[in-house]
């Protein structure tokens, strides 16, 4: 099969497991970008000025951001918008609400480090925003915001283990790196908590070069084979291998990639087959089915 | 993330320490005055605070103040905090150097800056 049809497979009949996994996967995303919306805009109360402006605000003075109640106006319209995309009844909702988000987005961040947490499941809105203005029925948005996620999903984890050998060179793998960036982390802990202890991974790595370079050399091997996720015959292998990666980084380097990890799980696992043996098997997910039903 | 590998970092620490104690001398690891002070109980970004540190010059007012504005919850009375800059680098084969310098030490309604930094190399 191409690789398209391995991506969307429009032409595939759907089922009423699929319909409702997906709307619960969509409640995932929106759920979670309202919460990043209040958490972004309430934080960006306490800034006054963008010292390292991002985004939008290297070419548009963010300024009015900052000193006044724009943040939860900007944070409420938003919300208000996921909203109204949630329950189709707008159909540009999800696509207004995109660059209000990237607004908070960059004046949350205009202290000079952006993190990368949420541009996952960012690519994942901008395909539910696509979907819902270029496609009028309801199953050929849900194949082309899956389908849209898939390639992207493979398509940032290869460029992220690219990036490394473009950046570093072959030797980005070298174990000493990771000692270095291990007591990186330590230092976030000490200055976040109070106090820092290393675990077991943390100390197998710091004490042996080659365990260390080992734990990077897999991590990238995971990465760059991640476009693996394109293909349906492989796709379960890779996001698995994905989550395990960020296992890893979270027990060697204590950094967690929570939403990231949840979308992956989603995606990953088949809800939707197990969801259709719910809904044969049980009455009580009727209203559930209805609701997805009535809110395709 | 983690492109660039063996890049030197810098971080922020912060510490409570007692009044007129302050040493704006720079240290190891190992010898941070005064008491732990946990930023994410009180709701302030390490990350903020450390990319900040590495970018700004404290002689500028306005950068001063949005120094002051990442402490703005934060309680003051009777407290003194120690903010500190760490800058970790490898050295070479296998050693590591880690330096922790003070910036700022933060009181209430009281802002002390270490007259020996040099902002004109801010990196």
């Amino acid at each position: 099969m191409n690789i398209l049809r391995n991506l969307f497979d429009f032409e595939r009949e759907h089922t009423a497991g699929e319909v409702v996994f997906f709307k619960l996967f969509e409640l995932f995303v929106a759920g979670a970008f309202v919460s990043l919306a209040w958490d972004w805009g309430m934080y960006t109360l306490r800034i006054t000025e963008a010292v390292a402006p991002q985004g939008i605000g290297r070419y548009v003075d963010v300024g009015f951001m900052y000193g006044g109640s724009a943040p939860v106006v900007v944070a409420a319209a938003a919300t208000l918008l996921l909203g109204l995309g949630y329950f189709r009844l707008w159909r540009y909702a999800y696509a207004c609400a995109l660059p209000l988000l990237h607004l908070l987005f960059v004046a949350r961040f205009a202290l000079g480090k952006l993190p990368h947490s949420s541009n996952m499941l960012g690519m994942t809105l901008l395909g539910l925003a696509l979907a819902m203005v270029c496609f009028a029925d309801d199953r050929s948005r849900r194949r082309f915001t899956l389908g849209f996620t898939y390639f992207f999903v493979g398509l940032g984890y290869v460029l992220a283990g690219a990036s490394k050998l473009v950046g570093t060179g072959l030797n980005w793998a070298d174990g000493r790196h990771l000692r270095l960036w291990i007591h990186e982390k330590s230092i976030d802990t000490l200055a976040r908590a109070g106090a820092f202890e290393l675990n077991t991974l943390q100390e197998l790595a710091l004490a042996s070069r080659p365990a260390a370079t080992l734990f990077l050399v897999t991590g990238l091997i995971v990465e760059l084979s991640a476009f693996l996720v394109w293909w349906r015959r492989t796709r379960r292998a890779a996001l698995t291998a994905l989550i395990g990666l960020h296992a890893g980084i979270f027990l060697v380097m204590n950094i967690q990639f929570t939403l990231s990890v949840w979308e992956l799980v989603l995606l990953a696992l088949p809800w939707s087959t197990w969801l259709d043996r719910l809904l044969r098997e049980t009455t009580w997910t009727n209203p559930l089915e209805q609701f997805s039903i009535r809110f395709a | 993330m983690f492109s660039q590998a063996g890049q030197p970092w810098s971080r922020a620490v912060v510490r409570e320490v007692p009044a007129d104690t302050v040493s704006w001398t720079p240290m190891q690891l190992d010898g941070l005055p005064g008491r732990s002070f946990a930023l994410g109980a009180v709701a302030v970004d390490h990350i903020d605070l450390g990319s900040f540190l590495a970018s700004i010059d404290l002689n500028d007012v306005e950068h001063l103040n949005v120094l002051r504005g990442m402490f703005e919850n934060v309680a003051l009375q009777d407290r003194n905090l120690l903010i500190m800059r760490v800058v970790g680098r490898l050295l070479d084969r296998d050693s590591l150097d880690i330096s922790v310098v003070p910036y700022v030490l933060l009181a209430e309604g009281d802002v002390e800056i270490n007259e020996h930094l040099d902002f004109s190399t801010s990196e």
